[in-house]
């Protein structure tokens, strides 16, 4: 009961908070009530369309979440799927998991006992969250002064090896990557630890895994558009009007350089969460990645449908912030 | 760059190292049957885990009905090879994975299922998405409107998430019913190629809007030719260019999704090697006890050299055709 009310509560509080802290991020003023809008219903559209599809599809393929190669007696099997519905019209069973989607309520999962949905997401998500949070730190801390650092040396041998190193970071899959940086930093030397999440000298090497390959194409995209924006006529003014170097740099050139940063991290957020599924695996994080590939090959129900729409949720809003946060940095682009 | 100058200039994208690289990859990939290694799937446990070594060079023991049901050009290229060269076969240069099997010949039969999972997805990909952005810049209006917003809503979705959420449940189903051998490559280039047309479909699309006002195509309708071939003609040819950047851009990508799903478990299943396959194995075979380097080093120099220089060869082409960076030249 509690837990609707707060739900609802945030339901209807986001949007409000989301409209404040918009309007003063983009300059754009009221008018990005209608972007807002426009956008939540898109992704009521969006939840409705995936929720339907996804729970079409699982089942639509034959055999279900009891068909694990035991032989169940036709009572027991009868018992369980009463209990989760299964019995059901199907039409009745998409309501009633469409009237748990708000609150993410999806009942138990089918397959790990004595869990429901909703704590499986809540004890996954913080590590996973934390997981990509560190990786989008390392794109944006290598990459934007790797590519600022190229461009600036345009030409020299530094600018070659930076781009070589970005170049190879966006042709390894990450889990090779890992296995490569595994070997010094963890089963020789001993220095990180292999697996699991405890403390931040488990999170560097997990998140760099994931962080890096997005890193390497920051930087291609700084340094292509700090050489574009160095041309220009403005920075040569910034230039004459007797402003140091470093200020020309870091508050007039890298503002225009980043704007295709922005506009790729849309591309990149999605990507990281993708990656997201091999490096928890890789690193034994106890995040939801590896629930989402696990509940869907066992026919999880209840823990698959909840999975796809945490990943559709989170794809979606992390890419209207994006689309905020270049409205913000460049006023010339139309909020839709 | 003129046409001209594209065939002469030592700038040129087909003359870059890069192409030339990829030129030699390809071959040797469509002669692999032909040329003198041991089969992919040969056990010798007596071998397992042999670090890669120049010792034995050459050895007898090939056995060409250990390559499973070859097709007609591969079961020719066998034929030729053991007419050549007996059944005498490379030794395992590269090291041997966990099963005596020798990496160098899994490495060489796994390039043909990657490549071809890169190729024939984003040929895909291609064949749907300049249809579609050709039709909606072509057309304009209203159809170009409905077209693209379905574009924007594809865009929208977590499609990366639905292709993974959808091979694993067939997955699944699968391990349950291992009678049914669905060919899950079949379904993973189709799933892929389906998924990855958006972008191709945009771009096509800005370019043929760009070409709408131009005279040569006023000039083509008012002679008479109907829309197929105009488009057929004049549309198709001047997109080209751009068509060609974005699939050298889009292959590797597709590559790279394999190797992941191979990782996760969803992608090519054995006996069929690729090299996402041989990664994860590598990877596997990565213990404190034993650092089985090889494994996963040659694997990943595979996906490097390739990958590296598909990209190079797709930011030479972007060099070459972009009209931006053509000094002003229109």
């Amino acid at each position: 009961m509690t837990a609707g009310v707060v739900a609802l509560l945030g339901l209807a509080g986001a949007p409000v908070g989301m409209l404040l802290f918009a309007r003063k991020l983009t300059r754009h003023g009221w008018r990005v009530a209608p972007f807002l809008l426009r956008r939540t219903g898109w992704l009521l559209v969006t939840t409705l369309v995936v929720f339907t599809v996804s729970f079409l599809l699982m089942r639509a393929v034959p055999g279900g979440p009891f068909d694990d190669g035991r032989k169940l007696m036709p009572q027991v099997r009868q018992n369980l799927e009463a209990r989760f519905g299964l019995d059901r019209p199907v039409g009745e069973q998409w309501l009633a998991a469409l009237g748990g989607l708000p609150t993410f309520d999806f009942g138990p999962s089918m397959t790990l006992r004595d869990f429901t949905v909703r704590e499986v997401i809540g004890q996954g998500l913080p590590a996973s969250a934390l997981l990509g949070l560190a990786a989008l730190a390392w794109m944006l801390l290598i990459g934007v002064p790797i590519g600022v650092t190229a461009a600036l040396k345009h030409g020299h041998p530094l600018d070659a090896a930076l781009s070589a190193g970005a170049s190879l970071g966006m042709a390894i899959p990450n889990f090779v990557l890992a296995g490569a940086l595994m070997w010094p930093l963890v089963i020789a030397t001993g220095w990180l630890p292999a697996a699991g999440l405890d403390g931040p000298r488990a999170l560097l090497l997990p998140s760099f895994c994931l962080g890096a390959p997005f890193a390497a194409q920051v930087a291609r995209l700084v340094r292509t558009g700090m050489l574009e924006v160095l041309g220009q006529d403005w920075i040569r003014t910034a230039r004459a009007k007797g402003l140091s170097e470093t200020r020309v740099i870091t508050r007039h050139a890298l503002r225009g350089a980043l704007l295709p940063v922005v506009t790729f991290l849309g591309p990149a957020l999605a990507g990281i969460l993708t990656g997201s599924l091999v490096i928890e695996q890789v690193f034994a994080i106890p995040g939801v990645g590896t629930h989402f590939v696990q509940s869907a090959i066992n026919r999880d129900y209840t823990l698959a449908l909840g999975m796809i729409m945490l990943y559709t949720l989170m794809v979606y809003v992390l890419n209207a912030i994006a689309d905020l946060l270049l409205a913000a940095l460049d006023p010339r682009i139309e909020l839709t | 760059m003129s046409r001209r100058e594209m065939k002469t200039s030592s700038r040129a994208p087909h003359r870059s190292i890069a192409a030339r690289f990829l030129t030699v990859v390809g071959l040797l990939t469509v002669l692999v049957p032909g040329l003198p290694l041991a089969a992919p799937s040969e056990v010798r446990l007596e071998e397992k885990l042999a670090s890669p070594s120049l010792e034995t060079l050459w050895r007898d023991g090939f056995e060409p009905e250990r390559i499973r049901d070859p097709g007609p050009v591969s079961r020719l290229l066998i034929e030729t090879r053991t007419a050549v060269f007996g059944d005498r076969q490379l030794g395992p240069l590269l090291g041997t994975d966990a099963l005596g099997r020798c990496l160098l010949s899994r490495l060489a039969w796994g390039a043909r299922l990657s490549l071809a999972v890169g190729l024939v997805a984003s040929a895909i990909s291609l064949i749907i998405g300049v249809a579609w952005g050709a039709v909606a810049g072509y057309a304009g209006g209203r159809v170009d409107d409905i077209m693209m917003r379905a574009v924007d809503v594809l865009y929208a979705l977590p499609l990366m998430f639905i292709v993974i959420f959808v091979v694993a449940l067939l997955r699944g189903f699968r391990n349950e019913h291992p009678e049914l051998e669905a060919n899950q490559i079949i379904v993973l280039f189709a799933v892929i190629g389906a998924t990855s047309w958006l972008t191709m479909a945009r771009i096509v699309r800005g370019q043929v809007l760009s070409l709408r006002g131009t005279e040569f195509m006023d000039a083509a309708r008012a002679s008479g030719s109907t829309d197929l071939s105009i488009l057929r003609r004049h549309v198709l040819p001047n997109v080209t260019p751009v068509v060609l950047v974005t699939l050298t851009l889009t292959i590797p990508r597709v590559m790279l999704f394999e190797a992941f799903l191979s990782f996760l478990g969803l992608g090519v299943e054995a006996p069929d090697v690729s090299w996402g396959v041989l990664a994860r194995q590598g990877f596997d075979a990565l213990t404190a006890v034993h650092v089985n380097a090889w494994l996963i080093l040659f694997p990943g120099l595979a996906f490097a050299t390739t990958l590296l220089a598909m990209n190079a060869l797709g930011d030479r082409l972007r060099d070459a055709l972009d009209p931006r960076l053509r000094g002003g030249r229109q």
